[in-house]
């Protein structure tokens, strides 16, 4: 059995589907990047598996059950949802902001836990945050924010944790930091990840299997190293690429054709 | 600041607010005479009706409108994410106006009085819901519904304005000002109906939490944010409308409280919402005392008192504060 199998699935917003007839499952464990073009529904697939949006038609089951049934705070005891975060939050400390994921795991009345606090402290330090826990998050820099919030997400000690585009706004460092993290925690901890990504290279480097969209429909989904190919991504993006391979890692790597002054790019047609 | 200290402190100034209020007012009497009658219930003289029969009612109805106002600030301002939001923002006040000035117009005082306001406020609340509803209770519907009903109605108001006698304008405006000097028979019960409404609100600091995330957010850390917000709004609104029918319109308390407790606590509604109600009952003592005296033998309304402390307040808190802060 699968941890997460997406069945079928219609969605999208006032009785417009954005995305049709979408099937994949998720395997325990690794992590699974979505990509795609923009528009082509990537962010509604992410809201339909968080549980914002309810599919028009088919199911998604969590270990086979079908998450519409499932009680919201059960769902938020096994999946995080890291959404592409745009407002600012309530002047929270940022141990406070970072407490409020271990909410699904307690009662409304039940204080905090000598378990929850470890909890807590354990992923402030693993985001580096220690030092930073008595600073407002509405005084954060778009770097240390995002960590705040992943950090949010992995103390609800989830099993599956959905991301979308953690990294758009993070630079070089921070980008690497997150996702290096990530992968450690999905290795060592056994946390499943799906992700969407709009760095291919990112996707390459660290995912373990990738799903492409295109129109609202799976274009083809696999290992990195046989979907990112130059037919695929050129079918998908239209854009001329040419795809080698990290000389360290041997993960596919894409090289972009700028189009000014490139006679080899015809000639590569 | 330690939130322990800050409660302490804010249940020390509602004390001090309380006993102020007691031994100073419009009528002076000897300290001593006070403390007298305090301990004498149902003794006779002019001291045992002052405090048993007006200091006291009177004190007790401006804390808990006080405090009602100020915690259903802080409901406001989590759900609806906004910093300017505030127990009126859903158009409470407008519909109870309405009722009011009509009761006016009808030559309807006391508990009638205070029931049509009440009517008033509930049609309100329900209209501006209901449209929300439509939408899934989003916060840009919720506010608009809300403001779009106060003009409504306050243009129903300015319209009776037009054709009522200037005796009647005059009340109306002294009530619209927000008043504790007279309560109608019957206010502290309907006081003592919402105190449980109120005290409940302490056990949804964790909701309100999630729910100054934004919906989103809160959904996906497992909080029914729908049914949540519906209860709290409800809540929150019916509350006011109470406190509308009871006392008029009292300016600011609602918007300023909650703002500067939250420079004192930060933003965990654990300790913003206990210390927002000792803060907004104190303060509404505080002002209701010095409306009595200000002018002696005259009365201000408190309303006025609370705009300019409040407005005064807030110029300096937004001078002071950092920038992150004030949202």
């Amino acid at each position: 059995m699968d941890l997460l199998s997406v069945q079928h699935v219609t969605a999208g917003y006032e009785r417009r589907p954005v995305i049709r007839d979408i099937t994949f499952s998720i395997p325990f464990r690794g992590i699974m990047g979505i990509i795609g073009p923009n528009g082509a529904g990537k962010t509604t697939l992410f809201r339909t598996i968080g549980r914002i949006l309810r599919p028009m038609d088919g199911r998604i089951l969590y270990c086979g059950r079908d998450i519409a049934r499932m009680a919201r705070r059960e769902f938020a005891r096994k999946v995080a949802v890291i959404p592409q975060f745009r407002s600012v939050p309530p002047p929270f400390t940022v141990e406070e902001f970072v407490s409020l994921g271990r909410y699904p795991h307690r009662g409304r009345l039940s204080p905090f836990t000598q378990e929850d606090r470890r909890i807590i402290a354990e992923n402030l330090s693993l985001l580096g945050l220690t030092d930073f826990r008595d600073r407002k998050v509405s005084a954060l820099s778009g770097g240390e924010l995002q960590r705040v919030v992943l950090a949010q997400g992995l103390v609800q000690k989830p099993e599956l944790l959905l991301m979308d585009e953690p990294t758009a706004h993070l630079d070089i460092t921070h980008k690497i930091r997150v996702l290096d993290l990530v992968g450690s925690l999905s290795e060592q901890a056994g946390l499943t990840v799906l992700i969407i990504l709009h760095d291919l290279n990112l996707a390459g480097a660290y995912c373990d299997r990738v799903l492409i969209l295109k129109n609202g429909e799976v274009h083809s989904s696999g290992a990195p190293g046989s979907v990112l190919t130059q037919g695929t991504i050129e079918e998908v993006y239209h854009t001329p690429v040419r795809v080698g391979k990290n000389p360290v890692t041997a993960k596919p790597h894409i090289y972009f054709l700028p189009q000014a002054g490139t006679a080899a790019d015809a000639a590569g047609e | 600041m330690n939130r322990g200290v800050v409660f302490l402190i804010l249940l020390a100034f509602l004390l001090a607010a309380i006993a102020l209020g007691l031994f100073t007012g419009g009528m002076q009497l000897p300290p001593g005479e006070i403390v007298d009658a305090l301990f004498h219930p149902g003794s006779d003289g002019i001291a045992g009706t002052l405090v048993w029969e007006l200091r006291l009612p009177r004190i007790f109805m401006a804390g808990m409108v006080g405090s009602a106002l100020a915690v259903c600030g802080v409901v406001f301002q989590a759900i609806l994410r906004n910093p300017l939001a505030e127990p009126y923002t859903l158009g409470v006040s407008g519909g109870g106006s309405l009722g009011a000035v009509i009761a006016i117009l009808l030559g309807i005082s006391g508990l009638p009085m205070v029931l049509i306001c009440f009517a008033g406020c509930c049609l309100s609340i329900g209209v501006v819901l209901g449209a929300a509803s439509l939408k899934g209770f989003s916060n840009s519907m919720l506010i608009l519904a809300g403001i779009i009903m106060s003009f409504l109605f306050s243009s129903v108001v300015m319209f009776i304005f037009a054709v009522a006698s200037s005796r009647e304008v005059h009340s109306s405006i002294l009530w619209l000002m927000g008043s504790l000097s007279a309560p109608p028979a019957g206010s502290v019960k309907m006081l003592l109906m919402i105190l449980p409404v109120m005290l409940s609100l302490l056990f949804f600091a964790r909701d309100l939490n999630l729910l100054s995330l934004g919906d989103e957010p809160s959904y996906h850390l497992g909080l029914d944010a729908k049914k949540t917000k519906t209860y709290l709004l409800l809540g929150a609104s019916l509350i006011t409308g109470v406190c509308v029918a009871l006392s008029g319109i009292i300016a600011f308390i609602g918007l300023v409280i909650p703002h500067a407790v939250r420079s004192l606590t930060g933003a965990d509604h654990h300790s913003l919402v206990p210390c927002s109600m000792l803060a907004g009952g104190g303060f509404l003592i505080l002002s209701d005392t010095l409306s009595q005296v200000i002018i002696r033998p005259l009365e201000l309304p408190v309303g006025v008192i609370t705009g300019m402390v409040g407005g005064l307040f807030f110029v300096i808190y937004l001078l002071k504060a950092r920038p992150a802060e004030v949202s």
